[in-house]
């Protein structure tokens, strides 16, 4: 009977150790932002779902930028070069987010139903990025920014007018037009878990200074082919992190590529008193979480795993003859 | 005569802390997201970590944990040869 109560007590220990983290993801609050005045472009953005934030509308198709990388454009082989290239850096990295520069904008991200999950703006100024949900920092380990994988994220940036903003790019061959400060000869990059996920630029010419459009995480997780995972059921706290320079393309035709391995330092660096941003903080996918099979091997595994500590590893007392050796090991 | 000796499973211990790290480690990262994905190489030591803690809790709950109680009771002492405790 004792038995049966510890196998008990060991199955309640492992309910809440699993069902806390969950319980304490739930949160419901109406938003304390109105963003409205971000929503440059669009239609039909219009709150269906009474949080405060308007649900999925439409953007018309745009275009890419001259040097972007199409979405996939890297080989698995590179990719996975660059997985390996990482994995002897071992980074203490911190908790907050940061977005540095004359950049900013909202984000909205959406379920697959187009329903507002979260949102986040930055005033393109020196604060840190706005959970439009609780007017706290945005994106921090503590609250990241929360995506469904299956849904959309829309987002309207912009860049400040400042002086040190290039009024044209250099490269043969393009009309700038009439000069106005914006990125010229960008180039950009984004990066997840230190690994570059895209990147691109753009010589500018029409000197664009905002910029809109949607994410379809769901129909770009759906067509990555990971075997038996599916990614538009992922569960996860994700760091990403972006960045891009004025005119770090100058001249270069093809369009010059920011590095692979880059952090604040490296982007100020390279940007070498030219006007750039940079961004890091903490993503949280909300996918239903791993396949039932994986998560029912890994429960069966904890469970064999505790069971075993319980009532296979104590010591046992036993008796031995003065003349019999001592019994060590299993 | 017989006397009471104890009987550890470090080996078992270590077998079975190894998979309560491995399932430790798949909940915290994947089921309920405890852990974040900020680097590869972070990502990777951490889960490195996770399943040695499980494998070092088992090894030493092998050492720690209350001894069962002897399934039997001590066997009986032999009978004594003659003259085998006779005093010099």
């Amino acid at each position: 009977m004792a038995r049966y109560g510890r196998a008990l007590a060991a199955a309640l220990i492992i309910l809440g150790v699993v069902a806390a983290p969950a319980l304490a993801q739930e949160d419901d609050e109406p938003a304390v932002i109105d963003v409205g005045p971000f929503i440059t472009r669009g239609e039909g953005f219009v709150d269906l779902n009474g949080d405060g934030i308007p649900d999925l509308g439409e953007l018309d198709e745009g275009f890419a930028g001259i040097w972007d990388d199409n979405v996939g454009a890297r080989t698995p082989e590179e990719f996975s070069a660059l997985v390996t290239d990482r994995i002897p850096a071992f980074i203490t990295t911190g908790d907050a987010s940061i977005l540095v520069g004359a950049c900013g904008g909202l984000a909205i991200s959406y379920d697959e139903f187009g329903m507002s999950v979260d949102a986040m703006i930055d005033n393109g100024n020196d604060d840190p990025l706005i959970d439009v949900f609780t007017g706290e920092q945005a994106m921090t380990s503590g609250n990241p920014f929360r995506v469904d994988p299956a849904g959309v994220v829309a987002y309207w940036g912009f860049t400040r007018d400042l002086p040190n903003f290039s009024t044209a790019g250099e490269i043969a061959g393009v009309d700038y037009g009439e000069a106005q400060p914006s990125y010229h000869d960008h180039s950009w990059t984004m990066a997840v878990m230190g690994v570059t996920a895209d990147r691109g630029g753009d010589p500018n010419q029409r000197d664009k200074n905002r910029n809109a459009g949607l994410v379809f995480l769901g129909e770009i997780f759906g067509d990555l082919d990971t075997g038996p995972i599916d990614l538009t059921e992922l569960r996860a706290n994700v760091k990403a992190k972006g960045a891009i320079i004025d005119l770090y393309a100058e001249g270069d035709p093809n369009g010059r590529r920011l590095p692979d391995d880059f952090d604040l330092a490296l982007i100020e660096a390279e940007a070498d008193g030219k006007e750039f941003c940079f961004g890091e903080g903490w993503v949280e996918f909300i996918g239903s979480g791993p396949p039932l099979t994986a998560t029912a091997i890994a429960s069966i595994l904890a469970a064999a795993g505790f069971a075993g500590l319980m009532f296979n590893v104590r010591p046992a007392q036993t008796w031995r003859s003065p003349t019999s050796m001592p019994t060590l090991g299993s | 005569m017989t006397e009471q000796a104890i009987k550890r499973h470090p080996v078992r211990g270590g077998l079975f802390g190894l998979m309560l790290g491995i399932s430790a480690a798949y909940f915290l990262y994947f089921q309920f997201a405890v852990f974040g994905f900020d680097t590869v190489g972070a990502v990777a030591t951490r889960f490195v970590i996770i399943i040695l803690v499980g494998v070092i809790v088992g090894v030493i709950w092998a050492y720690v944990a209350p001894p069962k109680a002897a399934k039997e009771p001590a066997p009986a002492a032999p009978p004594s040869a003659p003259g085998e405790n006779d005093e010099a």
